[in-house]
């Protein structure tokens, strides 16, 4: 006790040396242990050296459970003040000797992103709720201070049902949590918490209300939550991502010039350093810790995550290091290795290999915000291609011939599924959809305007590609154009979980929900169980096993949660393989013709595995070798070795397998590349059916004679965050009447291939 | 102007030929044609001593030797018309879709009949390796396939019929190139019996019932104009609801809007498992759509996909199908579509219909 008394002394004098005012009241088992600053600050609280829990702002609670010592930290900017406090069982009379002289439990400002977050209700059912709602603000409240809240579903939405331990209904049938935003000033709200949109200096009170009456001041336990928009390039945790607890984090606040860079050494969790570029003057405080977040990236390898926070928005560098006996180990080259940061989805930084010495391999990244990293493996050695690489720009320069004056995509003329491959195309190959313009028209412009003639023709499959497509332009399905599109596939699902009528519309209705965030393990449970025999799947219930859906399914079960290794995907993958033809390429069914679509729908899957399809070889020649081989020299993709269909599709798949990309496809920067309009144009047979020849004409030539020059120059631009929040299939058969014939033989086939790939 | 004789004498020729063929017709068959006429049935048909030169849907002028032994069919209705012509024997190779009679699935079983390939990505090489004497090809397996394969040598014929009576024609060109006219014939008549039988039944009919033909729900796609399924609506004496042309998608508020007096739901091709049918299940199941006229009163009707589907001889069993949906009050008590089919149909019995008659005569 007597050391503990000049340990106290001694804190005392730094607290009082730092400037920092802590004042903590309360000292009583099961009693709120209240703690104000006079300045916002990092609070941390340790209950008999336990876990520590952090809190963020003026003010903090803390409710020990037990008799100990209770250490707390405040922290601001290298300011920084201790306090011990004995815990103790309340006295036998009932009276509390902590008091509570305010009734605010947590107060602190939150950096609200755009977009949307996901919220488990108690049931289960899972809501997608925007963050710039005062929904959205408590949640971030809730990260920041470190308390939980939880929400039920209700008829009106999701309803907070407790805060930090305190629920309804807990004192009165009547009390419950209630919010008011701007309070005294502007009346209480009349919707639930995720439609209230808040903006950028409103002030958000949560308290608990033991009556209706109750307002921030009468109630006695309140959240005030000061909003601030975060900048694209400001800090933002992410509800995939949660930062490992119980681990110290690396901390340092430093007082920076703006536009003069200092550099911090961290030496742990795999970062060498991280040099800061401020773009204002003042104190910033780095954090550096480690991370385990819930969605992994896409990558053949990862070797390590860390968790990266900076308390004001500026640029960085994060050089980072790789073991070199991981590397060898695995074969890995430093060519391979990329930084990737977690913005909603996995982002994949330009990474520059620095040096090496005889333990590790350095590298080096520019960020514009901070959040989860992975140090990953994102290539092989061999595959995918660059954007700069010939097959890609002379394709690139095919879609370019064959863009339209509205700024749509199509062979004759612009069509919404061929549109939307284009565009998941484009994002692929690192180009901007809205720089992609024809006659003043972009091919997001003409997504939006055909959109609202198309909606209420759309099937399930057609929904799903739609809203892969609206991610890959970094836009918000729930409100494209005014559309939630999200909202319209989810009605396709099914109690059983099945999306649609078909195995192929839940597997792309898996891969599209998953990627806005929806739960979609029942669907997943669905898709597992309808697994043929033989380890493939067909396209409907019943069918026979197909290549195109089989990896298509590979796809959908990665991407919802399935585990590579796990028996259903292995199962599938030896399947996959007695599609590979004696020329290399993946025929789709039966005995046909390898074909550029089940090429590149079958590296998806295989790049989903995370196996290299160049490895995938008959006689030689691997899946990759074979759709390259269908190239024409004018850029597009032919569909089978003699056979030209659907080029504008066909391409577009191909540039994405080729890019080592599948959807969903998200945006992560943009590479300039000049592309040029071929000229002659080149002209393929355009649509699924060729055009009837002269009658007296015994050989037709539909073969193009256009050569078409790369010319590309390449400049990188910044990685750019996506300005709006992504989140995350397939088609409309375009089948016309003067090739009637083609579907006519095999039409059910036909519509459900069609269906697949227009 | 040697050109312009040369051109003359070619026109006598086929003139010529042309007539003589008409009379060696009349004289096999014994039938005059009342749905589809003579000459256009010969049209583009020129028949010498070894070689018949036939111009096919895609334009080309084909020459085939008499007569071919090894015939590879690239669709699923030419098998179908090859088996009823009687050449099932002749048959080397068909595509992974052909079905249909159940001799060719067996034959394909029992690896007499290879399989080569899928519609539009057919497998060149495993064509060329069966070393056929005449290819029977569609519109739809793409001239660059039709073209490498006529690179080889390979005399290839191309269909692309775009009503009843193109696929009369089509049957007749087989049945010339290949020896079978007699066989042609009786099939070609089989077709227009059917077809005169049906107009007989609905010219009694008051009414003249609007319909929509539905091949597809996710979305949902319909039967325009200028289909065949056009075509069979109005000779079953309903009208097409549909204006559009060719196959199109449509929304639940446009078939709302249509509000037919009948639909007619495609089945088969898997989307049948265990005994049900998902396009009949959702549109007597959806909520918006239990509006329909045609739902509240059941006259909603299922027919087989393949049928109604494919160009084959078969798409006349589909007309007895719609106008006994389009006209059930005309096909009741012993006038019934399904007896007398059965009686025509028998009547053909080995005479190359093989395993339909089988399946009609029961």
């Amino acid at each position: 006790m007597r050391r503990l008394l000049i340990f106290l002394v001694f804190l005392i004098a730094i607290q009082q040396a730092n400037a920092l005012t802590l004042n903590v009241q309360g000292n009583v088992v099961n009693k709120p242990v209240t703690v104000t600053t006079d300045k916002p600050a990092l609070i941390i609280f340790r209950m008999n050296n336990g876990t520590p829990i952090y809190a963020y702002g003026t003010s903090a609670k803390f409710i020990p459970h037990i008799t100990g010592k209770l250490l707390i930290e405040a922290v601001a900017g290298e300011e920084k003040a201790v306090k011990i406090v004995e815990i103790h069982q309340p006295p036998s009379s009932g009276s509390s000797s902590g008091g509570i002289s305010s009734n605010i439990y947590w107060q602190g400002t939150v950096y609200l992103p755009d977009g949307t977050f996901t919220k488990k209700a108690m049931n289960g059912k899972v809501y997608t709720i925007r963050w710039r709602t005062a929904l959205g603000a408590l949640e971030k409240a809730s990260e920041i201070g470190g308390f939980s809240y939880t929400i039920k579903e209700t008829q009106w939405g999701p309803f907070v049902s407790c805060i930090a331990g305190k629920c309804e209904g807990s004192e009165g049938s009547t009390s419950g949590w209630m919010y008011w935003v701007n309070y005294p000033n502007e009346p209480l709200p009349g919707v639930s918490a995720d439609k209230y949109e808040v903006h950028d200096g409103d002030v958000v009170y949560w308290f608990f209300s033991k009556s209706m009456s109750d307002t921030p001041d009468t109630s006695d336990m309140v959240i005030k939550i000061y909003v601030h928009y975060a900048s694209s390039s400001s800090t933002s945790s992410e509800s995939g991502v949660s930062t490992v607890g119980g681990k110290k984090t690396f901390e340092k606040t430093l007082m920076v010039k703006a536009g003069k860079s200092e550099e911090i050494d961290v030496n742990r969790y795999n970062v060498v350093k991280i040099i800061i570029k401020p773009k204002k003057s003042g104190s910033y405080t780095v954090k550096v810790g480690s991370a385990e977040p819930k969605v992994k990236p896409r990558a053949i390898a990862t070797y390590a995550f860390f968790n990266v926070t900076v308390d004001k928005p500026c640029f960085a560098t994060i050089e980072f290091e790789v073991s070199r006996s991981w590397m060898e180990d695995h074969g890995f080259k430093p060519n391979q290795i990329s930084l990737l940061k977690f913005e909603k989805y996995w982002i994949e930084l330009p990474t520059k290999f620095l040096k090496n010495d005889s333990e590790y391999y350095y590298f080096e990244s520019n960020v514009s915000s901070f959040s989860t990293f992975a140090i990953a493996v994102t290539r092989w050695s061999n595959f995918p291609l660059n954007v700069t690489d010939k097959p890609i720009i002379k394709a690139l320069q095919y879609l370019k011939f064959v863009q339209h004056s509205d700024g749509g995509f199509g062979e004759n003329e612009s069509n919404f599924a061929k549109t939307c491959w284009v565009i998941m195309a484009l994002v692929s190959a690192k180009q901007n959809p809205y720089k992609w313009v024809k006659d003043g028209n972009s091919s997001v412009d003409y997504l939006k305007h055909e959109i609202r003639k198309e909606i209420d023709k759309m099937g399930t499959a057609d929904l799903a590609r739609t809203i892969l497509t609206v991610i890959a332009v970094g836009k918000d399905p729930r409100n494209f154009t005014g559309i939630d599109l999200v909202s319209k596939l989810k009605e396709k699902v099914k109690p059983n979980g099945q999306i649609g009528d078909y195995i192929y519309t839940t597997i792309w209705g898996i891969i599209a929900l998953k990627a806005c965030g929806v739960d979609v393990s029942k669907s997943v449970e669905w898709l597992k169980i309808h697994q043929n025999a033989d380890g493939g799947f067909g396209w409907t219930v019943g069918a026979k096993s197909d290549y195109d859906d089989t990896a298509a399914a590979i796809v959908a079960l990665i991407e919802g949660g399935v585990p590579r290794n796990s028996t259903v995907i292995k199962r599938a993958l030896d399947y996959l393989k007695t599609g590979q033809n004696e020329d290399g390429g993946f025929r789709y069914f039966g005995n046909s013709a390898s074909n550029s679509a089940s090429d590149s729908w079958v590296i998806w899957g295989i790049l989903a595995s995370g196996q290299n399809p160049t490895e995938w070889k008959k006689n030689n020649v691997s899946v990759v070798d074979h759709l390259l081989s269908l190239q024409a020299e004018e850029g597009y993709f032919k569909y089978t070795k003699y056979q030209v269909s659907n080029p504008c599709y066909m391409t577009a798949c191909a540039i994405m397998a080729l890019l080592g990309k599948y959807p969903p496809v998200y945006p992560s920067g943009y590479v300039n590349l000049t592309i040029s309009t071929p000229t002659p144009k080149p002209t393929p047979t355009a649509v699924p059916t060729p055009t009837k020849p002269k009658p007296t004409a015994v050989t037709p030539t539909a073969t193009p004679t256009a050569t078409a020059t790369p010319n590309a120059t390449l400049s990188v631009t910044p990685v750019a965050a996506p300005t709006k929040t992504p989140t995350k299939v397939t088609t409309k058969p375009t089948f016309r009447i003067d090739g009637f014939t083609a579907i006519i033989g095999v039409i059910g086939i036909a519509i459900a291939l069609a269906v697949r790939r227009t | 102007m040697k050109k312009i004789l040369l051109l003359f004498l070619s026109i006598l020729v086929i003139g010529c030929s042309a007539v003589n063929h008409k009379a060696q017709f009349h004289a096999q068959s014994g039938i005059n044609y009342t749905y589809v006429n003579y000459s256009y049935l010969n049209r583009g048909i020129i028949e010498k001593a070894n070689e018949v030169i036939v111009t096919d849907d895609f334009g080309f002028k084909v020459v085939v030797k008499k007569y071919p032994k090894r015939i590879v069919s690239l669709a699923p209705s030419n098998t179908e018309i090859l088996f009823a012509l009687g050449l099932g024997n002749r048959v080397v190779g068909v595509t992974d879709y052909c079905d249909y009679p159940p001799e060719a699935v067996k034959l394909k079983e029992e690896g007499k009949i290879e399989s080569v390939g899928g519609f539009s990505t057919i497998n060149v090489e495993k064509v060329i390796a069966l070393k056929p004497d005449l290819v029977v090809g569609a519109y739809g397996n793409g001239l660059g396939n039709i073209e490498a394969i006529k690179r080889f040598g390979i005399p290839v014929i191309c269909f692309n019929p775009k009503s009843l009576r193109d696929v009369m024609r089509d049957i007749w060109i087989l049945g010339v190139v290949t020896g079978t006219k007699r066989n042609a014939t009786r099939l070609i008549r089989f077709m227009e019996e059917k077809i005169e039988h049906v107009e007989k039944i609905v010219s009694h009919a008051k009414t003249r019932p609007k319909v929509v033909h539905i091949l597809w729900n996710d979305p949902i796609w319909v039967s325009g104009r200028r289909t065949f399924v056009d075509e069979l609506i109005r000779l079953a004496g309903g009208e097409n609801a549909v204006r559009k042309k060719g196959w199109t998608v449509i929304s639940k508020e446009e078939l709302l809007r249509l509000n037919p007096d009948v639909i007619i739901v495609n089945s088969g091709n898997g989307m049948s498992p265990k005994g049900k049918n998902i396009l009949y299940d959702w549109i007597t199941h959806d909520e918006v759509l239990s509006q329909l006229k045609a739902v509240k009163n059941g006259r909603v009707y299922v027919v087989d996909a393949d049928i109604v589907s494919r160009p084959s001889y078969r798409l006349v069993y589909a007309l007895e199908e719609f106008a006994k949906f389009i006209h059930p009050e005309l096909f009741e008590g012993n006038n019934s579509a399904v007896n007398l089919s059965s009686a025509h149909a028998c009547n053909l019995t080995g005479t190359g219909l093989g395993n339909d008659t089988a399946k009609v005569c029961g």
